[in-house]
């Protein structure tokens, strides 16, 4: 049942995604085309979750294998092919509403908790929605873009909020490998679960 | 002898007279690709009496183009720049934000750099009604 609800979720992010703009304004990436008319992808979507691994805290020692509640994940670092694409929000919205049991600073599940990050691949002017006012900026916003074929996306960082409201920051180096279609305006790169080994720092 | 002294230096200085009387009077204008790794093609200087002067060539990154010649009344007056910009396969319609001023009698060099402001229609508010000289180079 949950399993089904995320990909109905899922399914309605990629939509969006893909038909981004819907409030009528127009982004840089909507002026853009393909010089042979064909189609680039310039967003990922992807569903993180962060599982508890061996750990030193002793209030989640015994709590191995369980998993963190979605709404603690706030933002993903991604690299892709090797180069900074940024830093994106996790949806916090979307997402199985079931609370988990709390421990610790943590509210943890026994199934994957996962958060959806969709990560539009504009340069970090257009994320915030500046408007791009040279040459430069554009030029910067054409070199963004996913070809057809392999890529690899890293998920970098995650940054997770306790429930005390701390801020940590857990480094995974974790690779996924994506495909982009001909076609593809966006690429689901997987359910991701990252190991969250230590809780340096945390009380 | 006088007379043959005479003709000799009106035939001398008759090249140096018509390019004096070729070069006076004509403006024109070249366009600068600046843009590192980026070409720029359908290029056309618009100045404000809505004329449209087109360079045919698509222009590599440092490229200049070949000189386009600007009526009368275009001359001392500014316009904005169309172009295409195109990188790794992909292009953007862009306007530029700047006025450049065609100089009367003179050849006037405009310059793209990635600094030049410019903005795509569909993507943001319109241009600037007011766009702001740019700095033209000779």
């Amino acid at each position: 049942m949950r399993t089904t609800l995320a990909r109905a979720l899922l399914g309605a992010l990629l939509v969006c995604a893909a038909g981004c703009g819907s409030d009528g304004s127009s982004t840089g990436q909507d002026a853009v085309q393909t010089v042979d008319g064909r189609g680039t992808a310039n967003t990922l979507v992807m569903m993180l979750a962060v599982r508890v691994g061996p750990t030193n805290d002793p209030a989640l020692s015994t709590h191995q294998g369980r998993y963190v509640d979605f709404r603690q994940i706030r933002s993903v670092e991604l690299i892709v092919d090797g180069r900074d694409w940024g830093r994106y929000e996790a949806d916090r919205e979307a997402g199985d509403p079931a609370t988990g049991e709390p421990v610790g600073s943590w509210s943890l599940h026994d199934e994957p908790s996962s958060a959806v990050v969709v990560a539009g691949l504009g340069t970090e002017l257009e994320r915030t929605r500046d408007d791009l006012d040279t040459i430069g900026e554009w030029a910067e916003l054409l070199d963004r873009h996913l070809v057809t074929g392999g890529h690899v996306a890293e998920i970098a960082l995650v940054e997770l909020e306790t429930n005390d409201g701390a801020m940590l920051d857990v480094t995974s180096r974790l690779l996924f490998p994506f495909t982009i279609l001909e076609g593809d305006r966006s690429a689901f790169v997987g359910e991701i679960e990252v190991p969250f080994d230590a809780f340096p720092g945390v009380p | 002898m006088k007379r043959s002294a005479f003709h000799a230096t009106s035939v001398a200085l008759l090249p140096l007279v018509a390019l004096v009387a070729l070069g006076c009077g004509r403006t024109e204008i070249t366009i600068e690709n600046a843009i590192p790794g980026a070409t720029i093609q359908g290029v056309r200087w618009v100045p404000s009496s809505g004329t449209s002067y087109t360079f045919g060539e698509a222009l590599g990154p440092g490229a200049t183009s070949s000189e386009v010649s600007v009526s009368d009344h275009d001359q001392g007056h500014g316009g904005v720049i169309h172009f295409e910009l195109v990188m790794d396969g992909r292009k953007v319609a862009l306007v530029t934000g700047d006025s450049f001023v065609a100089t009367a009698n003179d050849t006037t060099h405009f310059r793209l750099d990635p600094s030049t402001a410019a903005k795509n229609p569909i993507a943001t508010s319109p241009t600037d009604p007011n766009p702001r000289p740019a700095e033209p180079t000779r």
